[in-house]
């Protein structure tokens, strides 16, 4: 019998038994360096984060919503129902002051004057892992246009959603959104594939409705214990209204928007302290815009008017190819750094913006790095910079000192200093807008053609340029609950980019000074209650009054979420914000509130998980938004979701 | 084979038997080999030299690995058994075939893991005020739930189990522990902790800011705080100390745990989840005082 036994060839160990494998063998480094999260006390600066929890309970439709939550920041939403950020005013409808990643990677458009493209992210607000909202300039570690801060939104990890995720929100003002996810496994291999739409009215009385389509893919492989990829696809289609009705010079039309983008990160981690990453993404979006704007001219009498009419064809295609290295790894037990470079490439094409059908392209060359140095264990110093060759914009260097002192566990007081750019855009350095107008004089004159020009750009811009000194303060009682940010700030904004003249032209016109204080009070008694107490005061001084007004000088948030007995979840927020004005095609907003509120009915039956919750938000009187016929009435709208 | 290896039918009075023929196992039967230097004779085997049972003088015989363990058991070989190197619940499990089976020859084991005991004092000193430790348990772990709840209260702690059957259970199962626990303990069960469960697990429980106590210095570099365990020549020590034990009583000694053991921390994790975290040295230290006291 035993020699039946031993003529097999070994002794196979039977699946699911213990044996020393479990001790001996090699496990893949999950817990990167990149993924692992700097503690607040040594983050180079003010940073607010949203995990999961909060982006559920803050009863956000979509990710904008999520900004109303940070100290210091404006939202709103423009022309065509294209959702506005903006950190410390200085924004109009093309919010680019701000640096904006998914997964690592910019969604910045460069189209027109640069601005991010907030409905076109191809994201779901469930995919979302946390954001982490960088207060502050930080163009040493982001580059250019990270200039008043960092939004980086990072996702889940597929290993994390697996199964099928169903949710659908029905409500007012024409909002109707859906959700599909599906994520599974092969081997080593975790995915997920998400598939959305979203749509609304916008304003009562604007034709500005829009939809919204995506699928996004993420698909996670261990290549070995030490390698791991990252591959992520992303394609959407939208459309929005645009324009007035009864407008002849701005028609009601619809804006057909659609894009993809497809991106590799590749982690060889050589554990928690040394990495390497390689990060290559490409993207291409593009907008059809096609309609024809009429006018027309008196003569004198008895002749009618001369009839004018133009064919703007302002269809556009941008494009843009990165690729990043990134070397984090320590320099002895107390010194570690992150180092890189990065290399990219964007075009845009533009027959309206350019008055010519090539792509007008820019080059970017990056070397950036940032020195985490313990000087003494209650001393950290952050020192980092990025230098930066822009094709047109010239070469730049942007440094970050940071200095934290951290005398016990629960304080940590942050005094800081740098220097950032924001390039200009193709079209501020390039803008050359001509309409060809045909004119039909009365008869017997034969018609004629004519060119307006409307923006002519005389170029050589150099970059607007903020210099930042700010002292934080970070207070972390964990027996209390209680998390304390609080960071006073002086931006010194200087070469603001500002179009004058007609036609119009690029120049780098004002200055601005924004000085103030904010803070965000964090309390989280228990595992059911959760507090935000939000206070932003910004003072800004300019040459010009516009930009003076631009941020609200008092701003509250405070928020509020229960749970309830029987698994209800309740939260509310309500937000006073300042009198203010957004820049460009906007007028000054009076002062107003907002009440949201969000009830939730989490369930489990059997395989099946679900929330079922319904959202009312500005529950007080309406209010403007961005301009103010831009009315922001109530809200309502339920959402269902499922998880099995 | 028999020029590479010496069949059982060698001099030795003692024969270790490896699993396999890897760097591991090697180190273990060499640390025996040299401890019993003087004191006897020791041949290093792999399994297929089982199958020569023909020794009548063999004093003892070693097993390295669970499938050496195994193959030693099922083997005609009359010399008391030690095995090592492997899981208790392992050793557990050859243990009850032979009671099954009736069969008298002596077994005794220096058991791999390190004891419950131990691995909750480890978590004590780096939280002080860990109360809730959280468990997964599988099919190979699920009948340590009560010397894991009875260890737990010797410790003024309060265990918490889920239960798991198949990977797809764990991600839920995590969600409903994790809010209830201070600590995840990792337990050698490999249909819940394995190299492709592993990414889930700490993730899951990184996210919610807690530490996962590993038993290996595979999960210390895979993102676990800290973890306890004892190198091949740890054990390779501690076997030769029982055959010593064993050649003097002509007797093996009970089965046990590794008295020596090494712990390994990740103190990028620990700072990251906001625990201060002492050196090695002196934490290990701590611990060592807590066992003697």
């Amino acid at each position: 019998m035993s020699l039946a036994l031993f003529s097999a060839p070994s002794v196979a160990q039977p699946s699911g038994e213990a044996s020393e494998r479990d001790f001996l063998d090699e496990l893949p480094v999950v817990l990167s360096a990149s993924r692992l999260v700097q503690p607040l006390a040594d983050a180079p600066g003010a940073v607010t984060i949203i995990d999961r929890d909060m982006i559920k309970a803050s009863g956000a439709r979509e990710i904008v919503d999520l900004f109303r939550l940070v100290p210091g920041f404006q939202v709103g939403m423009a022309y065509g129902s294209t959702p506005v950020v903006a950190y410390h005013g200085l924004a109009d409808e093309y919010s680019r002051h701000m640096q904006v990643l998914v997964d690592g990677r910019s969604v910045y458009s460069p189209y027109f004057l640069g601005s991010i493209t907030w409905n076109n992210l191809r994201l779901s607000l469930d995919d979302i892992e946390r954001i982490e909202v960088l207060r502050g300039s930080n163009s040493a570690a982001y580059g250019a246009n990270a200039f008043m801060g960092v939004i980086n939104i990072i996702t889940r990890h597929p290993s994390q959603s697996q199964g099928t995720y169903l949710s659908a929100t029905q409500g007012s003002q024409g909002i109707s959104d859906q959700v599909l996810r599906y994520g599974g496994s092969q081997g080593d291999l975790h995915y997920r594939i998400t598939a959305g739409r979203r749509s609304d009215n916008g304003f009562a009385n604007f034709h500005d409705s829009r939809q919204a389509g995506y699928v996004a893919f993420r698909g996670d492989m261990r290549l070995t214990a030490r390698d791991e990829l990252q591959l992520q696809f992303g394609a959407n289609r939208n459309s929005a209204g645009a324009g007035f009705a009864g407008s002849s010079g701005d028609p009601e039309r619809t804006l057909n928007e659609k894009g993809y983008f497809a991106q590799a990160v590749w982690r060889r981690s050589f554990g928690p302290d040394e990495e390497f990453m390689l990060n290559a993404y490409h993207m291409e979006d593009e907008g059809s815009e096609n309609y024809m704007v009429r006018g027309s001219i008196n003569n004198p009498f008895p002749f009618p008017p001369t009839l004018l009419s133009a064919v703007v064809d302002a269809d556009r295609r941008t494009k843009r190819t990165h690729l990043e290295l990134q070397h984090i790894f320590r320099l002895n037990p107390a010194a570690r750094v992150v180092w890189g470079f990065e290399q990219r490439h964007e075009s845009v094409a533009s027959r309206l913006m350019f008055d010519t059908p090539e792509p007008q392209t820019t080059n970017l060359s990056r070397l950036f790095g940032n020195l985490e140095w313990r000087l003494a264990p209650q001393w950290l110093l952050n020192a980092g910079a990025m230098l930066e060759k822009h094709s047109f914009a010239g070469t730049d260097l942007a440094p970050r000192l940071m200095l934290n002192f951290q005398p016990s566990p629960e304080h940590t007081i942050r005094a800081g200093m740098s220097t950032a750019y924001r390039n200009p855009s193709l079209a501020e350095e390039r803008a050359r807008v001509r309409y060809y107008i045909t004119a039909i004089p009365p008869a017997p004159f034969p018609p004629l053609q004519l060119v307006q020009t409307s923006y002519n750009a005389s170029g050589g811009l150099q970059p607007e340029r903020i210099r930042t000194g700010e002292l934080s303060y970070l207070g972390e009682f964990r027996n209390l609950g209680l998390t304390v940010d609080a960071r006073a700030f002086h931006e010194n904004v200087s070469r603001i980019i500002d179009k004058t003249g007609s036609p119009a032209d690029f120049l780098n016109r004002h200055r601005a000074m924004v000085r103030g204080l904010e803070y965000q009070l964090r309390w989280k008694p228990t595992h059911d209650t959760l507090v935000l107490l939000n206070h932003a005061r910004t003072r800004i001084t300019s040459d010009d009054e516009r930009i003076a007004e631009s941020s609200p000088q008092r701003a509250t948030t405070l928020f509020l979420s229960q749970a309830l007995p029987g698994g209800w979840q309740l939260s509310m927020t309500h937000h006073w914000i300042g009198q203010m004005r957004w820049l460009g095609w906007s007028n000054p907003l009076p002062w107003h509130r907002r009440l949201d509120l969000r009830l939730a009915y989490p369930f489990r039956s059997g395989p099946f998980k679900g929330e079922a919750a319904i959202v009312t938000q500005n529950l007080t009187a309406p209010y403007s938004e961005f301009r103010t016929d831009y009315i922001f009435e109530r809200r309502n709208f339920a959402t269902l979701s499922l998880e099995f | 084979m028999a020029m590479a290896w010496p069949a059982l039918a060698g001099a030795g009075e003692v024969a270790v038997v490896m699993s396999e023929d890897t760097a591991v196992y090697r180190a273990v039967a060499e640390t025996i080999q040299s401890q019993l230097e003087g004191a006897a004779a020791v041949d290093i085997v792999d399994i297929p030299a089982l199958r020569n049972p023909k020794r009548k003088d063999l004093r003892f015989l070693v097993a390295i690995g669970s499938q050496a363990a195994r193959a030693a058991a099922a083997s005609s070989i009359e010399a008391p058994l030690l095995v090592t190197l492997l899981p208790r619940s392992a050793f557990d499990r050859l243990a009850a075939e032979r009671r099954r089976a009736a069969d008298p020859r002596p077994l005794s084991a220096l058991y791999l893991d390190q004891p419950i005991g131990r691995q909750l004092d480890l978590i004590r000193l780096t939280m002080p005020n860990a109360r809730r430790i959280g468990v997964l348990l599988g099919p190979e772990s699920d009948n340590l739930l009560i010397p894991l709840q009875k260890a737990a209260q010797e410790k003024q702690m309060h265990l918490v189990a889920q239960r798991v059957g198949r990977d797809s259970e764990i991600a839920p199962a995590l969600q409903k522990l994790l809010p209830e626990i201070d600590a995840l303990l990792a337990l050698p069960d490999p249909s819940v902790f394995n190299a492709s469960t592993i990414q889930l697990i700490l993730l899951a429980t990184y996210r919610q800011q807690l530490p996962l106590f590993g038993f290996s210095a595979a999960y210390v570099r895979a993102g676990a705080i800290a973890s306890l365990h004892a190198t091949p020549e740890q054990i390779g020590n501690q076997a030769g100390d029982m055959l010593r034990t064993g050649l003097a009583r002509s007797q093996l000694p009970p089965s046990r745990y590794s008295g020596q053991y090494t712990l390994a921390t990740n103190p990028h994790v620990a700072h990251s989840l906001g625990i201060p975290l002492e050196g090695e040295p002196a934490l290990m230290q701590r611990l060592q005082q807590l066992e003697v006291r």
